[in-house]
């Protein structure tokens, strides 16, 4: 057992005891407290996989960024000194119910397959990318992790880099750029129903 | 290639390459089509759109939407989006051979099939901004805000239309479902109004959350994300599951039991989860009725027909990238999807039309409705599958061009039956909304006697309520029946398809009853003393929009041969 | 093991212990336990920082205060300056109660202090305190410094909110708005360097700036001018410093978040707002003011010369190490100089309203710092189409060459695209950078050494696999 197999249970048994608490307490913002707790611990997982840039997001985004939103909601709406979340026995065993049934439904087929020798089956197609175990491209061992990654989100496949026949990888600035507009919508959504009526007329009703 | 050829080929195909400038007629005609073929003017249509947004938007932020009001810009913007989608789709259909493009590096995908999605549904957004016009339902005030969601919404329904790769097929369902929300939630300060978009947002989550667990494991499983690989050169779903599933049991014979495809199974039928949302198939209907009931009927008309045609674009992509695999080891996955979507419609459509029979609230019925819609809109894909699926040489009295020659009918009765629900649908939505301008009601009890007040209303409702049986000599005649031939001739790949045949056929019957019930709510009883009057005359903006909605559904009924010829050409191209 | 192996590189301590030997059984140690050891020798090294830099600004602080105000502050604990004023407080400190309030939420109230300086200690993981002196390289390591030191935050509002008391609250709250708001002028000036230079990696942002100090990015363009200017202005109000100390604000709220906090877990927040003060100037210095680089062509020079050398040969190297540490100094100096400047605007500017902060944050800071940003886009397009380089000033090449010519030079030698590595798609970039001045006859012999120095944190990474 090295290191990084050490780590790895540390950060994914944080993870899902922080997502059980979650689940557990009454009092919502020990909730976010807990869901803190379990996001960061899987933004940890993904520094385990080198993924820094994934894991740098998944901390600004939810650590810092939805969370904080969250206890500020909270801060900003709750009416008593600590906004308590109550569930009933049934409920609460109804959805413990559900939730393991799913839980064991997905275990059972992830854990049925065999993932290593689906790799290899895989990999026997011939338009595999390769370059991922090249040396240059070993996000691991330099550290390179954001390149390829930034190169895709501009559209640029470093994959074709050996091809020959001019055809081009998915990259993905179709996503990244759309997305853009489909944040100023949501952003102009969530504005319009957190906001008071407009009246520019106030002589005119609508 | 080197870096610098990737990224000049990347340009290429994303801007267009262009001759050296020169001020003449020719080279800007020139320039235009060149710029039509590269991916930024294959989405030039979205791309409008998003215009008009960030153009609605600024507007008000200068204070212009004084002079010029929003639903101008939203109607310019839509019309110059028709005008770009309808020269896309000639252009398709004058060429010599059939266009399959991929663009944007292959994550969207450009054929008839793609175009006729776009021109439906933005002719369609055209209609509800009209609408929006005709019934005032964003004021002043909020139209930015409204036509904003709408447009959002519509641009992540058109790349539903388009997608080839599973990122934008769940980028797309969040593009068309987050506006979606706010827009049911669009009335402030009516409880039922809030209380529907929360239950649309918590089901919404739900089912996206499910979906994008199916989404990665789907291509954590196959190692590919593309539905569709036009020149084969990127692995797609269909080669990749081929070589899962073929490779796990080493050349014996098909098991789903093996482990892969369990794990396959389990993933897709997750996909479908998220898509079974947006159609509203039940068990994931609840949110239909409330959300319909909650929100403004003009948002009602438009997620009933935009969404649900943007899905089943979406569903249909994925359905054929699934079963695009002659292998004969794919054989069970394939029917026991078909049959799995086979059932799912026959329990939608029954679900749907015995609900709505005890309806009392008209957008309530109609949210019924739609969901039974669904349900047979879905047969079609089911029959499709089966009929994909089918192994020509185990089909008596079928030869591989005859199962062809089905599925494109199945695909054509599909993409008929959008074509008029389009405008059944919204007419019928559309004089729920116009009916409710005048008496402030929306129940069925209500619109007893207004015939006689409001008789183009009427006579178009009633148009639209007929087709939306099939009573011939109306659109929805030919739709239905198309959807059943197809379920017919799939029945003989296997029996289950009669089966549902037979329940679609049950339900239409079964749902002329609560369709007459509003009929004979209006036409044939008196209107009671006191109710508040509701006189639409035919020479008033209501009047004459609801006629132009209507009459499509006439025309098509006694002109069925152009559209369904049009549909049968794109089924061709996407079914090659 | 390979995961986390660039704590391994050539030079560093991993490497220095990798090639040592246990006391006493003689026997070589195996890479997972150098792993470790190394581990929490950076995590050591990075503690006692992050401990020391308070206890420093602290007296500094009290110093500086008292001679704005005509007073003398601390002079008697520890000499005549008062230097032990500091650990004085501390030692109070810890001997205070540890008080949690009845009404406040036990175990939020007493998490809260952690999280704000675990997430101050961890940003200061990934920055270079010299070249390649950091505890974790990392490709995106302005990202990261960013993101972690976004939960803070989390830390500050949670403090307000579980103490039960009115006054936390309402300290929390401006807090959450406050720093909501500020992260984003701040992440996009923090990016306006990054754009000049064309890295998120911290370490290559600071070697591109040798050379003479006009190399400097702050006077890189005007637009990175002024955005050294937006950035201090936003890192200031991210600190949670006077005049934007709004969440503390003494005089309206008692002490704000922390008012029901007392001895050592008060104690915290003040090291997490001292440490993040010095995070933030060294951010700073490493983004606009040149790093660890002097500003002096030829000292600097001479330094790089001696970490290259170091670099190059295995194992501990004196020569190398006392670079890398003046190095070090350099840069904490430039960090100290900020940190000074941020305490005299404490104790000479008034305090904002919070409707103010927000005015000053949302309607101008965004609004410029998004101006700067697109201007930064556009000006060495224009610059270049103008008078052909990308820098207005023409800087010698015995000078070290402008910054601008050395970045061209470097997407000249550093492609992956030379001819070599067409035929073989994953071929190293690093490599095909080595190997390039033979294939470019025509670059010069200092070009030649700043390109390769411009490189070299991948070459090190390189040689350390082989």
């Amino acid at each position: 057992m090295d290191a990084t197999t050490i780590l790895f249970w540390i950060f994914a048994s944080i993870s899902c005891a922080a997502a059980v608490a979650v689940v557990a307490t009454q009092n919502v913002v020990r909730m976010a407290f807990w869901l803190i707790v379990s996001l960061g611990s899987v933004a940890g997982l993904y520094f385990l996989l080198s993924a820094d840039f994934v894991a740098a997001t998944q901390l600004l985004i939810y650590v810092g960024g939805t969370l904080v939103l969250l206890i500020f909601g909270v801060m900003l709406t709750a009416t008593g000194p600590y906004s308590q979340i109550r569930t009933s026995p049934g409920e609460a065993l109804l959805a413990g119910g559900v939730g393991s049934l799913f839980l064991a439904m997905i275990i059972t087929t992830v854990v049925s397959v065999d993932w290593d020798s689906l790799a290899a089956i895989q990999q026997q197609d011939p338009s595999y990318a390769s370059y991922a175990h090249e040396p240059g491209f070993n996000p691991a061992e330099e550290g390179n992790t954001a390149r390829p990654l930034g190169l895709k989100m501009l559209g640029i496949s470093l994959e074709d880099l050996g091809r020959t026949d001019g055809s081009l990888s998915h990259g993905y600035l179709l996503p990244f750029e759309i997305v853009s507009i489909h944040l100023l919508v949501v952003l102009i959504g969530a504005s319009y129903l957190a906001r008071a009526k407009r009246r520019s007329r106030p002589d005119q009703p609508s | 290639m080197t870096f610098d050829q990737i990224l000049q080929q990347l340009v290429d195909t994303t801007a267009g390459t262009y001759g050296p400038f020169e001020w003449s007629a020719a080279y800007f005609r020139q320039t235009f089509e060149i710029f039509m073929t590269s991916s930024l003017g294959r989405f030039s249509p979205e791309i409008i759109l998003c215009i008009t947004i960030v153009s609605l938007l600024k507007l008000r932020l200068f204070n212009c939407d004084r002079w010029i009001p929003p639903y101008a810009t939203a109607l310019v913007g839509s019309i110059v989006a028709v005008g770009l989608a309808l020269y896309q789709f000639q252009t398709l259909r004058m060429s010599a051979e059939p266009v399959v493009a991929e663009f944007f590096t292959g994550l969207m995908i450009y054929d008839q099939f793609t175009v006729y999605f776009r021109l439906l549904l933005l002719i369609f957004l055209v209609l509800v901004v009209a609408l929006t016009v005709v019934s005032g339902i964003p004021d002043r005030d909020d139209g930015p805000d409204f036509y904003t969601l709408l447009f959002g919404a519509a641009v992540g329904m058109m790349m539903m239309a388009g997608a080839n790769h599973l990122l934008i097929l769940f980028l797309s369902i969040e593009m068309a479902s987050v506006p979606s929300y706010a827009m049911v939630g669009f009335l402030k300060g009516r409880r039922p109004s809030s209380e529907a978009s929360l239950k649309y947002v918590v089901y919404g989550a739900g089912s996206a959350g499910v979906m994008l667990y199916g989404l990665s494991l789907l291509t954590g499983l196959l190692g590919t994300a593309t539905l569709i690989s036009v020149d084969g050169s990127t692995p797609d779903l269909a080669s990749r599951l081929g070589l899962v599933l073929a490779g796990n049991t080493a050349g014996t014979a098909a098991s789903l039991v093996s482990n892969p495809g369990l794990t396959i199974l389990l993933a897709i039928l997750m996909v479908f989860v998220g898509l079974a949302f947006k159609l509203s198939i039940v068990p994931f209907h609840f949110w239909c009725p409330d959300a319909f009931e909650g929100a403004a009927a003009e948002v009602g008309g438009f997620l009933s027909v935009a969404s649900k045609a943007g899905a089943f674009a979406l569903l249909v992509r994925f359905c054929i990238a699934l079963t695009g695999n002659p292998d004969p080891s794919l054989a069970g996955l394939n029917l026991s999807l078909g049959i799995g979507l086979g059932v799912a419609a026959a329990v939608t459509a029954t679900f749907g039309n015995l609900a709505a029979y005890s309806q009392k609230n008209m957008k309530r019925l109609l949210a019924y409705s739609t969901i039974a819609h669904a349900g047979y809109m879905l047969m079609a894909v089911s029959a499709l599958v089966i009929i994909r699926g089918a192994n020509p040489s185990g089909v008596p009295g079928l030869t591989s061009a005859g199962l062809d020659a089905e599925a494109r009918r199945c695909l054509e009765a599909l993409l008929y039956y959008l074509a008029v629900y389009l405008f059944m649908n919204l007419g019928a939505f559309a004089i729920v909304a116009l009916i409710r301008n005048q008496i402030f009601s929306e129940e069925i009890e209500d619109y007893r006697g207004l015939a006689g007040e409001a008789p183009v209303l009427c006579v178009c409702m009633l148009i639209c309520l007929f087709s939306l049986v099939g009573l011939p000599p109306l659109g929805g005649f030919w739709a239905k029946l198309e959807i059943f031939a197809s379920l017919f001739q799939a029945g003989r790949v296997h029996w289950f398809m009669w089966v549902v045949l037979g329940i679609a056929a049950v339900n239409t019957v079964f749902s002329l009853f609560y369709y007459m019930r509003v009929l004979k709510s209006m036409f044939l009883t008196e209107r009671p003393v006191g109710a508040r009057s509701a006189l639409v005359p035919f020479r008033s903006a209501p009047g004459l929009y609801v006629v132009m909605v209507s009459v499509p559904v006439l025309l098509l009924g006694v002109l069925a041969g152009p559209l369904s010829q049009t549909a049968n050409n794109v089924a061709r191209i996407l079914l090659r | 093991m390979e995961c986390i192996s660039p704590l391994l590189a050539a030079g560093s301590i991993g490497d220095f212990l990798r090639t040592q030997r246990v006391p006493f059984c003689g026997c070589e140690l195996d890479s997972a336990t150098v792993l470790i050891l190394t581990a929490i020798i950076h995590a050591a090294f990075l503690f006692a920082m992050f401990g020391l830099v308070p206890f420093f600004f602290i007296w500094l602080e009290r110093k500086v205060a008292g001679r704005i105000q005509d007073r003398l502050g601390p002079t008697r604990v520890g000499g005549r300056f008062g230097w032990l004023q500091s650990l004085a407080d501390g030692v109070k400190l810890i001997q205070k109660e540890d008080l949690v309030p009845s009404m406040a939420d036990g175990l939020l109230f007493r998490m809260a202090p952690y999280i704000a300086c675990v997430a101050t200690f961890g940003a200061f993981m990934v920055l270079p305190f010299s070249d390649g002196w950091s505890a974790v390289a990392s490709d995106v390591g302005l990202f990261v410094l960013f993101a972690i030191l976004s939960i803070e935050v989390v830390g500050i509002i949670l403090a307000g909110y579980s103490s039960g008391s009115k006054w936390s609250l309402f300290g929390g709250m401006r807090e959450a708005a406050q720093m909501v708001s500020y992260e984003i002028p701040l992440a996009i000036c923090g990016l306006i360097p990054v754009l000049a230079v064309g890295s998120l990696n911290l370490t290559e942002i600071g070697q591109v700036q040798s050379g003479w100090f006009l190399n400097w990015l702050v006077f890189n363009s005007p637009f990175t001018f002024l955005a050294f200017w937006v950035y201090f202005t936003v890192s200031t109000a991210s600190c949670k410093r006077a005049p934007f100390d709004l969440a503390e604000a003494e005089s309206e709220l008692v002490g704000g978040f922390h008012t029901e906090y007392s001895g050592m877990r008060w104690s915290f927040f003040f090291m997490a707002e001292y440490a993040s003060m010095f995070l933030v100037s060294l951010v700073a210095s490493l983004l606009f003011l040149g790093g660890w680089h002097t500003g002096i062509a030829p000292l600097d020079s001479v330094l790089t010369g001696l970490r290259e050398t170091a670099a190059a040969s295995p194992g501990f190297h004196v020569a190398g190490y006392v670079a890398n540490l003046f190095g070090m100094m350099v840069l904490a100096s430039k960090g100290a100089m900020l940190v000074f400047v941020q305490i005299w605007l404490r104790w000479t500017l008034p305090r904002l309203r919070i409707d103010q902060v927000m005015t000053t944050c949302l309607k101008y800071l965004v609004p410029m710092s998004c101006g700067l940003f697109l201007c930064q886009i556009i000006w060495p397009l224009v610059v270049i189409s103008a008078v052909g380089r990308s820098t207005l000033v023409a800087w010698p090449e015995e000078m070290g060459g402008s910054i601008g010519e050395r970045m061209g030079r470097q997407s000249v030698t550093r492609p992956v695209e030379t001819d070599e590595s067409a035929g073989q798609p994953g071929d190293d970039i690093d490599e095909s950078a080595e190997s390039s001045p033979e294939s470019l006859p025509a670059v010069t012999e200092s070009q030649d050494k700043v390109s390769a120095g411009s490189v070299r944190p991948h070459s090190v990474r390189t040689a350390a696999r082989d």
